[in-house]
Parts: structure tokens; sequence; C-alpha cells
């Protein structure tokens, strides 16, 4: 959308922490992210939307912890050890999003980010602001709040 | 302005609200009074006032010392006695008090404030000219519309919001409704501030094309100008001005509004719900980079703080920094413009205190708190660098106790006195009275109640609007009370008071209270309950469904009932806050309103149960009690009615629902053997507690292939079914809880320790689970939910009304159940491992755990040490040819009363109580101190006779109590109903044993034509309750109404005594209840009735 391209957060340089979801590689704004935690002693929430793993203590603050594979549309993700929580600030309160596993930290420019197709890895392309070009790999940026706001 | 500085303003803006909020009810107080002016109360307000006027005058407030100077001089008049303060009167004096308190939440306008009216008004009433009582409601509206142009919050406080462009040039009101609601449905909010040159001309555009694409897209609250409906408008239409500041509520979001107007991002901002403006890209917008110059930017912030900021000159200084940097993210000035803005343009927030009064005392003994945690800590630190544990561990012990006491100490600083709501009442009862014309008076008791802050913020509206509803709707006009024969004046009580560490809230009135049975129609109506469901409720119930959810919506139950509006938003409002809330009202005379509400809301004691592998905690505020049913007796206190489990408590039925099933996990049982969790199967409660063969069946064809339960059945085939149900694990947990309209059983998994628990919310996602009331996080740090239990019940298709009929079939169940046995409550117990022995227990006093040890053997005989005394020992082989007591280390006494002693007897557990249908046998195995046998739980008890034992092994006890037989006692006969052979056996020998004369009869219809055969002879009747036929009431109601033996004494014998059917019976004539194998009471009864008769 072009009021995306025109926001004053989105244009110079920026660090993206990429992850895994699935097979899919996603990065977001790393000032986005909170912290990146393995904590896996959640309680699970009976009743909960489908998405949400379960709530978490993170210093005495509850967390809720999303599976973010499940929410993008994607099977399941299966808790392993190279699982990790992304701890995200949305609206006021911390949401956790669950990934397959952390990749690096890479650096991007706004300007040569490329308007998303259709899918990526299965993913939905309209969940990202754009894909970058690495040298080696495609890292879809995600659009975090508008993941976490709709409903799926 | 000759404002001298900030502390000085703000101490004496403080002190000064404080004197307000007295003088209101002080007015109220001196209207009451009228003529019979109370000096002392006059005296205190002058000083009150005059107090203000000194202040106002040293700061150089000149409108607040000019008000304050005129009600001053009206109270001097008052006080001389020149002056009666009619209501009018004192009307323009609370009017004049109102616009203070207008002027000093906003004492930097204050000065510009019009307050002539006002003025006017009070020298009009000081030369002696009194307003028409018609003027009253004006005078107030003139008042709020001369405090809405300043901005006052106070005002807007009413119907609008006041919305100011940063420029500061307009300011917006539209209605606070409207606005409230387009947040609501999910609109975007926005103010939009048209330049006419930049924006519409030099756009080629023309207002009216824009105006009507706004129309289209979403609606306008409110502009700067009145703009004329927008379909009339014509192309060339100007508003006058330079330019139009719009409040548009729209369904597009900030990063598509402006495709659409193609107007200037910057002179758009959105207006969110909380009143703050920000600029599309969701940044503050007091950082506004864009406008124009930054000298104009300072102003623009100054101006939109200055409405309720005391100190504009002060807070615009550190502006100009904010506004020099660009970046309208920087923290710092993204931190300090939407609080400022907040305060500028919220006004509603301007009322609530910021400052909170704690007693020195208080204080003190925090700081000694604090000072001894640091000493703590500084013992810990040094006990761990030293790797001394005993030390750390006297430190952390000392850190928990301090700890705890701190916390109590810090909650008692947030606790406030109740009176803070309440004295708004009297006002508001006052206001509402006049203006509909009804006499009302209110009385407040327990206004020094405490309460936790937050929660006494939060039951404000609540409060008020229930008050109101017992004026508006509860409190009949004078006439009509006349009509009824009530004084002319209403009552209006409003009570708060402590209860089981809870605040008890209770309104009551004297009115017209509330009519069930429209109530319960429209809830029909309204399909929220079925006509059966509403057939069987009582008149409570009925009562109580205003609160059902839905149920209320304005006008249409106002038309029927007279009162109920809102009532359920009330009571959401309150279980928000963990109260109760209960309505109790007779048609006539009067509704009293209770409500229950914890002391505090951040940390709240809780049980802590365990089901399907995760902890919940429970609010202990919804706990009753903790059931604990042992898997022998799951099936006999279980019972399904429908498909719905109930469970009987003391006579109650309660409505159980499983906790896994509602919020669908799967339950656990703990598997001893190997201290594992498995999956516990059981489809409906009593499942598995039938047969055996039942049971392996259930177990091998509902088991689907898929489950990886290990097949303990198969693998262990030694672990029967008969052992599985009487092991501890398969016993049912059920924590009872109650929400204020019903009581219901919460089967869970395990029962665990009672906590005290901080709660912390739930994050969004969640919200939609309705079953948690939020989360807290246990000792052990992981995170347990805590559950709403009134939500459950919800969720689980509960309602008060389902299960109240549901208690009906059942007790109709019952009652046909219960004529075809009697049911005895026992205690069963033995004496050797092989033989079960039963008691009535009814007669059991009290059951010891002793060792064989602590038996002596003194002169023969058996004793044991006890409560000072030696209590006689027996065992029921001595008396009786049964086995001998079971050598064992450990055994129980059994304590009964007989022959006004208390004697011991010796058995062997397992010991339980069980409700039984007895169908006794009395001949197969009677012998001494056996009265016959029964069959419990597929074995045969004998049932003891402990009197007949007692009086086998020591007669000479009974020597000196038997009664004696006086002359004529006798001569009489006894006529003895009961349709059990086996009691009618047992009776009727105790009472030949005693001399008596004895006719029986099998039922009350026998017993009546007996009666009437053997008039002359009978002296008295025992009768049993539960008879075919004709029962013992309606014998009774016979025996009472007829001329010949209305002066017969009835004794009733039963089995288990409620209250109600005692009271049933006291109201059909029955004398004395007895209890069936009591034999010594009954035959003291028998005695003593005879003889009055005789007297």
């Amino acid at each position: 959308m072009e009021q995306d391209k025109g926001t004053a957060n989105e244009t110079g340089m920026v660090e993206l922490a990429t992850f895994y979801v699935g097979e899919a590689l996603c990065g977001m704004d790393i000032l986005k992210v909170q912290e990146i935690n393995k904590l896996m002693e959640m309680t699970s929430v009976p009743q909960a939307p489908e998405y949400v793993m379960g709530i978490l203590n993170l210093r005495g603050q509850i967390v809720t912890i999303i599976d973010l594979g499940k929410k993008l549309g994607l099977e399941t993700t299966e808790v392993t050890e190279s699982c990790r929580n992304i701890i995200v600030n949305s609206k006021g309160e911390y949401v956790g999003l669950l990934v397959t596993r952390i990749s690096d930290v890479v650096d991007a420019n706004w300007d040569k980010v490329e308007p998303p197709p259709a899918n990526i890895g299965g993913v939905q392309g309209r969940y990202f602001k754009g894909v970058f070009k690495t040298d080696s790999r495609l890292v879809g940026i995600l659009d975090v709040e508008k993941v976490l706001l709709e409903e799926s | 302005m000759t404002i001298q500085d900030d502390e000085t303003l703000q101490m004496y803006l403080e002190e000064s609200l404080e004197h307000l909020a007295d003088i209101e009810n002080d007015f109220l107080a001196i209207e009451e009074n009228g003529a019979n002016i109370d000096e002392d109360l006059v005296n205190k307000v002058y000083r009150a006032a005059h107090s203000i006027k000194g202040g106002a005058g040293f700061m150089g407030l000149n409108n607040i010392k000019e008000l304050t100077h005129e009600m001053e001089n009206i109270l001097g008049k008052i006080r001389a006695g020149e002056m009666v303060p009619t209501p009018d009167i004192v009307n323009v004096l609370l009017d004049a008090s109102d616009q203070l308190k207008a002027l000093m939440n906003d004492v930097l306008n204050s000065n510009d404030v019009d307050i002539s009216i006002h003025v006017k008004a009070l020298q009009e009433v000081l030369a002696g000219r009194t307003p028409p009582a018609e003027e009253a409601p004006t005078t107030e509206t003139t008042a709020s519309a001369a405090a809405e142009t300043t901005d006052s919050p106070v005002a807007a406080e009413g119907k609008t919001v006041e919305v100011e462009t940063p420029d500061g040039h307009s300011i917006l009101t539209p209605s606070a409704e409207a606005l409230a609601e387009a947040h609501a449905d999910g609109k975007c909010v926005y103010l939009v501030h048209l330049d006419m040159a930049a924006d519409i001309t030099a756009q080629n555009r023309s207002l009216a094309e824009l105006l009507t694409e706004m129309d289209q897209t979403g609606s306008i609250l409110a502009s700067s100008v009145t703009l004329p409906p927008i379909a009339t408008i014509d192309a060339q239409w100007s508003c006058g001005g330079d330019t139009l500041a719009l409040l548009f509520a729209t369904i597009l979001k900030p990063g598509d509004i402006n495709v659409l107007f193609g107007i200037n991002p910057a002179n758009i901002l959105q207006l969110t719900p909380n009143q703050q403006l920000l600029t599309l890209e969701g940044a503050p917008a007091g950082g506004e980079p864009t406008m124009a110059a930054a000298t104009e930017s300072v102003e623009d912030t100054s101006a939109a703080t200055s409405a309720a900021s005391a100190v504009p000159e002060t807070a615009s200084e550190p502006v100009p920094e904010e506004v020099r940097q660009p970046e309208p993210t920087i923290p710092e000035s993204a931190m300090a413009t939407p609080q400022k803005n907040m305060s500028g343009t919220k006004p509603v927030m301007a009322e609530q205190e910021t400052s909170l009064r704690v007693h020195v005392s208080l204080l003190d003994q925090l700081m000694t708190l604090a000072g001894e945690l640091v000493l703590s800590r500084n013992q810990l630190l040094q006990s761990m660098t030293s790797d001394d544990h005993r030390a750390s561990e006297i430190a952390g012990q000392r850190i928990d106790l301090i700890t705890s006491e701190l916390q109590e100490a810090i909650m008692l600083t947030r606790m406030q006195s109740i009176g803070n709501v309440f004295n708004k009442f009297p006002r508001v009862v006052r206001d509402l009275a006049r203006s509909l014309g009804k006499k009302v008076e209110l009385t407040l008791e327990g206004k020094d109640v405490e309460l936790d802050k937050t929660i006494i913020e939060a039951i404000g509206d609540p409060l008020t609007h229930l008050v109101r509803n017992a004026v508006d709707h509860g409190i009949e006009s004078p006439e009509t009370r006349r009509k009824n024969r009530k004084p002319e004046v209403g009552q209006i009580y409003l009570k708060a008071y402590h209860e089981a560490g809870q605040v008890n809230i209770e309104i009551a009135d004297d009115g017209k209270g509330l009519d069930g049975e429209l109530i319960a129609q429209k809830a029909i109506e309204k399909g929220l309950i079925t006509e059966d469901q509403a057939k069987v409720l009582s008149d409570k119930d009925q009562v109580n469904l205003i609160f059902l959810p839905g149920f209320s919506t304005a006008e249409k139950v106002t038309d029927v009932s007279g009162r109920g509006v809102g009532m359920d938003v009330v009571k959401t409002n309150l279980d928000k806050l963990g109260g109760l809330i209960d309505i109790e009202s007779e048609a006539g005379k009067g509704s009293t309103i209770r409500i229950k509400l914890p002391l505090t809301l951040a940390i709240i004691p809780c049980q802590v149960v365990y089901t399907g592998g995760e902890r919940y905690a429970i609010p202990q505020v919804n706990l009753e009690e903790l059931l604990r049913i042992p898997a022998d007796q799951v099936r006999d206190r279980i019972e399904r009615v429908g498909d719905a489990e109930v469970v009987r408590l003391r006579g109650d039925l309660l409505p159980l629902v499983k906790l896994a099933d509602i919020i669908g996990v799967k339950p656990l049982y703990h598997d001893p053997k190997t201290n594992t969790y498995r999956p516990d199967r059981r489809q409906s409660i009593t499942d598995a507690r039938e047969t055996k063969t039942a049971l392996f069946t259930d177990e091998n064809e509902t088991v689907p292939a898929t489950d990886v339960e290990p097949a303990s059945a198969e693998v262990n085939p030694s672990e029967t079914a008969a052992e599985r149900r009487f092991r501890a694990a398969s016993a049912l947990n059920i924590v009872v809880v109650s929400t204020g309209t019903m009581k219901y059983g919460l089967v869970v998994d395990e029962l665990h320790d009672s906590e005290e628990i901080v709660v912390k919310p739930l994050g969004r996602d969640l919200k939609k689970c309705r079953g948690y009331a939020g989360a807290t996080i246990m000792g052990d740090g992981r995170v347990a939910l805590i559950l709403d239990v009134s939500n459950l019940a919800r969720m689980a298709g509960l309602t008060s009304v389902e299960s109240s009929i549901k208690a009906r079939e059942l007790q109709a169940a019952e009652s046909i159940l219960r004529q075809k046995s009697d049911r005895q409550s026992l205690l069963i117990f033995r004496s050797a491992e092989e033989e079960q022995f039963a008691a009535p227990l009814n007669l059991v006093e009290r059951i010891e755990k002793i060792k064989a040890s602590d038996i002596e053997e003194v002169g023969g005989k058996r004793v044991m040490q006890y409560r000072g005394g030696s209590l006689p020992l027996f065992s029921i082989d001595e008396a009786a040819m049964v086995k001998p007591l079971a050598p064992s280390d450990n055994l129980l006494v059994i304590v009964f009363i007989v022959a006004g002693r208390e004697v011991g007897l010796l058995a062997i557990g397992p010991v339980d109580a069980m409700e039984t249908g007895l169908d006794v046998d009395g001949t197969t195995l009677k012998q001494t101190g056996i009265m016959g046998s029964a069959i419990i739980n597929d074995h045969t008890t004998l049932l003891i006779d402990m009197y007949e034992i007692v009086q086998t092994l020591n007669p000479e006890w009974f020597e000196e109590q038997s009664l004696p037989q006086e002359e004529g006692v006798g001569s009489y006969s006894i006529l003895f109903a009961e349709d059990s052979n086996f009691f009618r056996n047992q009776v009727k020998g105790s009472m030949e044993e005693e001399g008596y004369n004895v006719i029986e009869a099998e039922d009350g219809a026998e017993a009546w034509d007996l009666l009437q055969q053997n008039g002359d002879e009978i002296g008295l009747v025992v009768t049993d309750i539960e008879m075919p036929n004709m029962n013992g009431f309606d014998l009774t109601r016979r025996i009472k109404g007829h001329p010949a033996f209305g002066h017969l004494p009835v004794i009733a014998l039963t089995t288990l005594a409620g209250e109600e059917d005692v009271a049933r019976g006291k109201e059909v004539g029955i004398d004395d209840y007895q209890i069936k194998l009591d034999r010594e009471k009954l035959l003291k009864s028998i005695y003593e009735h005879l003889q009055a008769v005789m007297a």
C-alpha cells in the first residue's frame, strides 16, 4: 500500500531479526523485538483460540505465546530444541511469537524492499510489508501488528 | 493574576475542595432543619466559605472571592436567624457551590468566567426575593451552560466532551454519547481542520462537495460553525471564515482517510477513545512538527494544556525544547505530550483524586517495615556470601514475615472510607426527588467502612444507579403513598458494614417493590427463560431475573415493572469487581438490594485446584466449601436427573459441573502405584461405580484403539474394579462455589492448597475465553489461570433457574422413594474384620482414635482416661454372640450417651457414615445387643442396640434411671403408628418394657380407626411421619382437629428431623419430635407428656 511506503519509519536502513516460521524465512524490525527466549514452561489455556500456545510468566508479567505458524495459517509448530519465543510489545502488552528457529540479523535497506508476492513459503503475502533479497535468500518482512490484529 | 506559586495554590485548592465537599452535605442538613437552625452547623459552613474567600483574595481569584462573599452574606443572615433556609434558598446556595467547584477545577481561567447569574441569584436571595420554585432547574442549566463555555471539566462531565484544535482557535463539543458510540462501533474519529484557502480554493473544490463526501463515508459529530443539513448545502456555500474544524467519525483507518480527502495530512488528527489527539502516523499531536513555525506550536501546546494544567507559565517553558527536535518519535516529547493532552481533553479525569491522605502512624509503620526489610536483606546477603545456610534460612523467614506485613500496611494505605461515595448521595437523592416531586429521606449508615481505592472508584456508578433507581422507580409519589397508607416521605437506607472479610452494602427502600410475576413474564417474552422454568421460580428467583444479561432495556421494563433499568449492567460491573448482588423485594413494601464486595482486588485468597494437568485458582470469595466424596459413596450420593448430575449435600441438591468438560480438557486421576497421572475415562461421575461386569465392558468398549493409555486392566488383572473403586484416587473432589444467584459443585481432579495470589490480566487474545478472570503466578514461577465461576456456570448452561427446576424434580422423585422406605443415617464400623456393624448416626456423640495401650483394666472393667474422667469401654462381643474384637493396636472408640452417661464402644475401622433406605430384618439375626440386620454395601450388617448392650453389661445403671411408674400413667395406652415392621417392633418393645400398653397401627389410616375404636384408653400418640395411606402430618392434623382427641399429645418419630419438617410438624400440632432409635429420649418424652395429660 502506498501509505506504508510513505510512513516515516520505513525508509533508510533497518536491521531485521530473521527467523523461520515453518519453511519460510521471515524478518521483523529488530527494534520491535523485546527479547528472544526459549522458555517453554507454558500453561495451556483451554478454550483459547487455536493459535494460542499458552501463557508464560515473563518476570512477573503474563505473556500470551502465539504459535506464529498457526496464526499465519500454517501447520502447528512442533516444539523442538530450536524453537524460540520472540517477545514483542504490541499495543501496550507483551506477546510472544513462537517460531521454528532463529536466524541472523540482516541489514536491509527499505529502498531495496520489494512488494511481497502472493505467497511466501505458504504464508499469504498480505501479512508482509515486503521482501528483501539478501545475497542468498529472500526475507519476508512481517507486518507484526497486522498479523496480531487479524482474527484467524 | 497574582498567583504566588504552585504549591500554595495546590494546597489552597485541595483544602478548598475539601471544604466544598463538606459544604454540600451541610447545606442539605441546614435545609432539613429549616427554621430550627443549628448554629454550629451554619457556623461551620460560614467558616468554610470564609476561608475559601480569604484564600481566594490572597491568590487573586476574584470570581471565587466574589461568589463566596455572597454566599457568606446569606449564611450570615441565616445564622442570625434573619432568614429561614427554605429549599429554594438552599438550591441557590447549592448551585453556587457547584459553580465554585467548577471554578476551582479550572482555577486558572476562573477569573474569566461569567458568574453573574449566581451572584445575582445570591443577591436576590439576600434581598429577600426568593426565586420561585420552578426556577430551580433553569438555574441549574444555566449554571452548567455558563460553566461549559469556560472549558470547565465538571460541566463537560454531563453530556458533551470538548475537543480543542491544536491551534486553540476552536473548541468542538460533540456529545459524549455520540463519541463513545462511534468508538464502540469501531469507527475512528478525526479532528479535521480545513483551511479554506489551501484545502478548498487552491484545489479547485467546493466545501459542499467535500462535506457531501464526508457525509457519505461517515458522520460529522460536531463542527466549529453550525452546519446546515448536508443535503441542502449548495456549491456556493461557505462557512463564513477562513477555517472550519470538524469532528468526523468514519470507519476509514488513519492510513486511508486522506486518500479520500486530499487535505494536508497535518490538518487531520485522530481522536482516540481516551480523548487523545494523534497525528495520522499515530504520533501524539502535541509534537506536531509540520505545523507552521515552531513558536506557534509552542502556543498551541500550552493552549491545549492550559485547560486543566495548573501551571501553564511553567509548563510552556520546557515545550520549546521538545518542539525544536523535529522527530515526533523522540521519547521525551512522546511521553510528555500525551499526558498533557489527556489532562487537557479528558475532563472527566480531573475529578479523580490524584493525592491521598494517609495517617502518619501508618506511614511510620511503613517506614519501620521498610527499615526492617533493608536489615533483613543485609543479613541475607551476608549469609549468602559466607555460605551460612542456617543464617540465610532465618533471614528468608524474616523477609517472608516482613513482606506480608508490608503488604498489609500498603493495602491499608489504599483503604478509603466508603463515605467518599456515600456523601454524594444526599444531594443526588434530594435533587432527583425534587425534580420528580417526591419526598424522600435518605439514611446513611456505616460511612466509615473502608474499601480499597480501586473499588471505591469503581463502585460509585453502580451505586448511584441503584440509588437513583430507588428514588425514581422505588419510591411512589406522595399521593400514591398516602393512598396506600404509607407515610408521605419515602425512606431509603444506604448501609455499609463488614461481614466475613467482605464489605456489604445494602440499599433498601420502602417503595412499591418489584412485581416478580411481571418480571418473569418479561423474561419469557425476551426468551431468557422458558415458561416451564418460570413456573417453578420462587418469588426471590423471579425478582432476581432482572440481573440476567439482556433483560433490561430502558423504557420497556420501566413500563411494566418500574424497576430493573440497566440492572444487568450494574451486575456486570459488580462482577468485574468480584462482587455479588442480590435483590429481595416484596410488592408494595419495598425492595432491598444487597451487594457484597471484596475488600481489595489486587491480592486475593484463592483455592488452587488441579484439573487436566494444569492448576487453576478459584477466588475464595466464590468458595463455599470443599467436598470430597469417597469412592465407595459416589454411587449413593451422586444422582442423575435427566442428563445432569447432582450431589446431595445436607438435604440440598447441588448441580455438578465438571471443570474438565466445560473447558474441554481431559480429566486425569493420580495413580499412586506408578505415581503418574492417567486419563480418567469416566463419562459420567457415577460410571465405574456399577457392577464389575459393567465396568469391564465399559473399559473394553469405550477405549478407542488410538488411546495410548496403558491397558491397566489387562496388564494387571489383579487390580480389580472393586479395588479401584475403594481407592482414594477415585474419590470425587468437589469445590462448592456460589455466584450470588446460585450455588453449584465444580468437579475437579485434585484439590490443592489455598494461596494468596496476585491477579494479573490476560492478554487480548484470551479475552474471549470467558471462563477466566485472569491469571496468576504460582510459587514455582508457572502461571495458573483464575476461574470465573459465574461464567463457567453460564458456559455449562447452568442457571439458577435450571438448577432449581432440577432440585424440584428430584425432590418429587425423592418423595416417591421415601414412601417406599425410611432413610436412616448410619455409622458403619467393624468389630472383627469380617463382621460389619451399624449404629444410628444420631446417637453417636463422637468417634475417637485410640491405641490399644490406652485401655486400662480396672475393677474388672475396661476404661480409658477421657476428658479428665474415666470412660467405660465395651465391645459388642461382650454382650452379643459375635466374633471378638480384632486384636489391633489402633482402635476406635465410638462414644454414645446411654442412661445419661458417656460410654465408649470399641471398634475398628473403616468407619463410614451413610444415609440409606433401611430394610431391616428384625428377626433372623436378632439377639441381645443386636436389633436386627440389613444389607448395606453388599454386606450383611448388624444393627447394634447400644442401650441393650449397656443394659446387659451394667444393669445396675438402669435401676435408678428407670422411670417410676406413677399411679395412673400406666393406665393409659399409647397408640403407635409406624409402617416399618422393624421399627415398630423395636419401639414397641422398649415402650412395653417400661410398662406401657401399646396399640400398634401400620399406617396413619389404621391409627385413626384404632383411635376412634379405643378413644378412651389412649393417652398419647406416637407416630412415624412417612407412612403410606395417611402420613404422620395428616394423622396429627385429624387428631388435633377432633374435639374428642384434640388434647392428646402427639410425638412424632423421625429418622432425620429437618428444620423444615419440624416447622411443618409444629404447624399441624405435633408436640414433640424424637429420633427413632433414641429410646431413652423417647421414653422420657412419653413420660413427660403423659404426666402433662394427667395434670
